[in-house]
């Protein structure tokens, strides 16, 4: 069975992110990810993370949520197509 | 956007078991910690990574806190976290997590966890307890179980603990399961076994609290909803 995963490319120019990608099958609900960038982490209804605004955060904000989850559920990739984390 | 950063001092270290220890942190910086019983902090361990461990505590002035710590898994936060001597700092934030206790508490609470997954259902009981949900007057009416699984004997935690609020009658049960090993004073079997006990009222009008491995969380969750409990009854944390 595949893996629930939702990737989202990030589009704003003055970004170093190209795409953010969440594993929601991993993802455990414990939403420091969603208290360190909460426009772009949020959590639904059961508790799984999912990618919403990619915009409104700065890289690092958006770098410290997915490094801050305890499964390695979030992985970034810059612009040319490496993996920042996890 | 700016996060609160709090700071907090190692004060004290027990070993639990052979393999688990208790911290207990006071707080320096805010002086009081805010948070609800069942929530987690996020400590910094260097290299821009964090980590979460549930506040297994609850006192009036939360001006010191503890974590329940399992040193089985090798990695970066276990490696800080055995590296801390006493009258070291740690940086975290929160109480964060949606897993606490629920404005409409029923009246029967059943609370159920492995391993450290004990920790946010300490804080959640001690928080209870404080609060005289069961008093001499309501204790027919109102129960407070707890639940406890483990392999083996000598990896039961907080035993003494819980024996003493059974008995000044804090709580109403206390079941301590074994999965790999035999023994007359404990229930052999996996945590799920509780459930074999329970009335149709309890299914009906619970609450279920629970706290632990993934798969644990998963069958117990899955015995409750074939019991009939409605999902909005039940209440969880996945450590894994």
């Amino acid at each position: 069975m595949k893996n629930d995963i939702q990737k989202v490319k990030v589009t704003n120019k003055n970004s170093n992110i190209a795409e953010i990608e969440v594993d929601r099958d991993l993802c455990i609900g414990a939403g420091t990810c969603e208290v360190l960038a909460p426009n772009t982490f949020k959590l639904d209804k059961e508790g799984k993370v999912y990618i919403d605004d990619v915009n409104s955060h700065s890289d690092q904000e958006i770098i410290d949520a997915a490094k801050s989850c305890p499964v390695f559920a979030i992985k970034i990739y810059d612009k040319n197509g490496k993996q920042l984390c996890p | 956007m700016s996060i609160e950063i709090k700071r907090a001092e190692l004060v004290k270290k027990t070993d639990l078991s052979d393999t688990v220890k208790e911290y207990v942190f006071k707080m320096i910086e805010p002086t009081q910690l805010d948070f609800l019983p069942g929530q987690y902090v996020s400590i910094s361990i260097g290299d821009g990574l964090r980590r979460p461990y549930s506040v297994s505590s609850w006192n009036q002035k939360n001006d010191t806190f503890e974590l329940i710590i399992d040193i089985t898994p090798n990695g970066k936060a276990i490696n800080y976290l055995l590296n801390l001597e006493l009258g070291s700092l740690i940086e975290f934030i929160g109480g964060i997590g949606r897993f606490t206790l629920p404005q409409n508490l029923s009246k029967r609470l059943f609370f159920i966890s492995t391993g450290t997954g004990l920790a946010p259902l300490k804080s959640m009981i001690q928080f209870l307890t404080q609060s005289n949900f069961i008093t001499s007057n309501n204790k027919k009416e109102n129960k407070l179980e707890l639940h406890f699984g483990t392999r083996y004997k000598s990896d039961i935690i907080y035993y003494d603990f819980f024996i003493d609020l059974l008995h000044k009658g804090f709580i109403s049960n206390y079941q301590v399961y074994l999965s790999r090993q035999k023994d007359e004073n404990f229930n052999q079997g996996y945590v799920g076994e509780f459930a074999k006990k329970l009335t149709s009222i309890d299914f009906n009008t619970g609450q279920f609290f629970i706290c632990g491995g993934g798969d644990m969380v998963k069958s117990v969750e899955s015995i409750l909803i074939n019991k009939g409990v409605s999902p909005d009854s039940i209440f969880y944390e996945r450590y894994y």
